[in-house]
């Protein structure tokens, strides 16, 4: 039966991708769109024609496993895309047939809710002043301002509109380390926004890499990365959950082996494991400064910082120090501190002995960070604390 | 008492929702009368106090009783919202107002306002024009708006369409101190079939060099499955009248010897009751080459 759906890849050659025939007409709407030449309906139709050579090796951020395995050991996939959502099954022969398709059939359309100014995309951030502060227009092709050391904001989901989301972060991204002021103040940044009603991450859903809801921005997102890959000093900042996109966003490029050398990025606040984001950051050969992320007074934050401190002291790119190991040390077991149950942070940074304190480290992170403890306290403590 | 806990200016994720109702925004009968002073005139207006949907939202406010005018040089526009550096402005007031539906359902609405000294820097200024001329007024309000929304196109593939279409709705009004008008600019969508997100604009001068801008733009959070609002915007539309008929202007005695030896001159102290759509996008040659060419009215 399933040889009379209708085929949309793989005729000549490869696997087979057909498709259940009441979803066709969806999907010639998507393919009109590419040939009309909206640039993400054409993102979509090359990512599930690529799926003709399989999708061995495609268990990534977008194309995830979904469903039991049948017998012959194939699972079912679901492909997350900008504006839709698409399940595929495996039928006879190794071909794939896409038994379900979620079209956001505005994302495609010219008008595209942009009126309600809830479309996930780039958005530029132009300092208006006249009327509001910030005034956010739309990015068609998703191409970041061609400028070195421009900001580029990763919004949480959750806000109202892009331009609400705007006019609420930037003023604050405007403090981020590294963030040059003056400069967006005068000739505005980028924002990445994200639809949605709810917040991403969470203290329960603190993994990026296992969130789907911010699946299809963030392969947005890492399309707007790799063209920019040629400036140079831009800066990824992620506004609390906007982490999770970020992340994603860097796992999809240290997938496809990109890298982004004298670009940087910072966490504010996120909402999801900041330890993710470093390993991947690395990977990608970002220079970062020695505050990678800002997570407030989270303790899960300052734990999940902790755990690659190591990581981040052999990493050449990384100006993380042993100086500001300690200082970040102090701070970070400051806060983690009332939950592990040791009492007030001022008492754990001060009073109590060195092996006790070696051993909650050695408890939450790797044994590199025990030894440049070590080191670092001998440095350091000595002569702030017994001078 | 009822209506202060029922519209909570809270929202949760529980109990955010898009059911119609009537949002509420700030008590208008409260506001505070407002003197703005600019270079000796005074704009006086009645506003609410700033409360916008999440408190990061910045106003701007001139000390009271400070002349923004008075040492103050006008800031350059912004390279990503002007092709060129030739106006300036100042802010005296700029404010957002949070629109809320009952029982934490959320926002709904924001109404944005921002009241703007726009000048010509003086290295380009227009040479022997007075603003308070009508003529040259309008001339003054095209080649703004051509350098502020004219150059604007869309993206990629279509950057042959224009990304705003304006003015329209431009009326004029009575009853003021001076000459004005109001229009609308709005953003066009890629395939031109619709305008949305207005900006409400009204114009008048203050001096020869200086005219004012009192913008108003209205943003709508909350639709329904079909796209359509899911609340009536009659309260956001009703505050922006209500502070749009509040304003009153007060020319210092210079200026308004200035305005008078002008209508002596001309009689005729009105702008033009028509006002087409300027054609955009204005082509680069066309948003270098007109600046202070004051032939540019007999054109």
């Amino acid at each position: 039966m399933e040889q009379d759906y209708p085929i949309i890849a793989g005729k000549a050659a490869g696997r087979k991708v057909s498709i259940n025939p009441a979803l066709h007409p969806a999907y010639q709407r998507l393919e009109q769109a590419a040939l009309r030449g909206n640039h993400w309906a054409s993102i979509a139709v090359r990512e599930l024609n690529a799926l003709t050579s399989g999708v061995v090796g495609k268990n990534n951020v977008y194309i995830r496993p979904y469903g039991p395995k049948d017998a012959a050991g194939n699972t079912g996939y679901i492909v997350f895309l900008p504006g839709l959502k698409a399940t595929l099954y495996p039928t006879v022969l190794g071909s794939y047939c896409v038994t379900d398709l979620v079209l956001n059939a505005n994302y495609f359309e010219a008008t595209a809710d942009e009126e309600s100014g809830k479309r996930t995309g780039l958005y530029r951030v132009i300092p208006e002043g006249a009327i509001e502060t910030w005034k956010t227009e739309y990015v068609e092709d998703g191409n970041i301002e061609a400028k070195n050391g421009r900001l580029v904001v990763i919004a949480d989901s959750g806000y109202k509109s892009a331009s609400n989301a705007a006019r609420t972060i930037v003023p604050r991204a405007m403090e981020f380390p590294q963030v040059p002021e003056i400069t967006v103040l005068q000739e505005g940044c980028d924002l990445h926004f994200t639809a949605g009603q709810k917040q991403l991450g969470g203290m329960i859903r603190y993994n990026p890499l296992s969130l789907d809801s911010s699946r299809g921005s963030a392969l947005h997102l890492a399309t707007t990365m790799e063209q920019a890959r040629t400036l140079k000093n831009v800066i990824w900042a992620a506004d609390q959950g906007g982490s999770a996109v970020l992340t994603q966003a860097m796992q999809i490029l240290a997938n496809k082996g990109v890298t982004l050398k004298s670009h940087t990025a910072y966490l504010y606040k996120p909402r999801t494991s900041p330890a993710a984001a470093l390993k991947l950051a690395h990977k990608l050969e970002l220079s970062l400064g020695k505050s990678f992320a800002n997570t407030g007074w989270d303790p899960q934050g300052a734990l999940s910082q902790l755990s690659v401190a190591g990581r981040r002291l052999n990493n050449s790119n990384d100006r993380y120090n042993k100086a500001y190991h300690t200082h970040a040390w102090i701070n970070g077991l400051a806060k983690a501190a009332g939950p592990i149950g040791l009492g007030s942070g001022a008492a754990a940074a001060m009073g109590v002995s060195i092996p006790m304190i070696g051993g909650i480290v050695a408890a939450i992170s790797g044994g590199s960070v025990v030894y440049a403890l070590g080191q670092s306290l001998v440095e350091d403590l000595r002569t702030k604390f017994k001078r | 008492m009822l209506n202060f806990v029922k519209y909570l200016p809270l929202e949760f994720s529980w109990s955010r929702n898009d059911k119609y109702c009537v949002p509420k925004g700030p008590n208008f009968s409260r506001a505070q009368r407002i003197e703005l002073m600019m270079a000796g005139n005074r704009v006086h207006l009645k506003v609410p106090q700033h409360s916008p949907s999440r408190p990061s939202i910045e106003q701007a406010r001139v000390l009271p009783g400070h002349d923004i005018l008075a040492e103050q040089q006008l800031r350059d526009f912004s390279s990503a919202l002007m092709p060129n550096d030739h106006w300036g402005y100042a802010i005296p007031l700029a404010r957002t107002w949070a629109f809320w539906g009952p029982w934490m359902s959320g926002c709904r609405a924001e109404l944005a306002m921002g009241v703007a000294i726009i000048g010509r820097q003086s290295r380009h200024a227009f040479n022997d024009i007075s603003f308070f001329h009508p003529r040259a007024f309008e001339m003054v309000i095209v080649q703004y708006l051509n350098d502020r929304y004219g150059h604007k196109r869309r993206g990629g593939a279509n950057s042959h369409i224009p990304r705003y279409h304006g003015p329209i709705d431009w009326k004029v009004h009575e009853n003021f101190a001076v000459f004005n008008a109001t229009c609308k600019v709005c953003t066009r969508s890629e395939d031109l079939s619709k305008l949305f997100n207005p900006e409400h604009l009204f114009f008048f001068p203050i001096s020869e060099k200086y005219f004012v801008q009192v913008g108003f733009v209205q943003h709508f959070y909350s639709t329904n499955e079909k796209g359509q609002l899911a609340f009536d915007s009659t309260p956001v539309q009703a505050l922006q009248d209500a502070i749009f008929n509040s304003i009153r202007l007060e020319l210092s005695p210079e200026n308004q010897a200035c305005y008078n030896k002008i209508k002596a001159e001309i009689g005729n102290m009105e702008l033009t009751r028509e006002f087409a759509p300027l054609k955009w996008p204005v082509t680069a040659q066309e948003s270098t080459n007109n600046q202070q060419d004051s032939l540019f009215i007999e054109r």
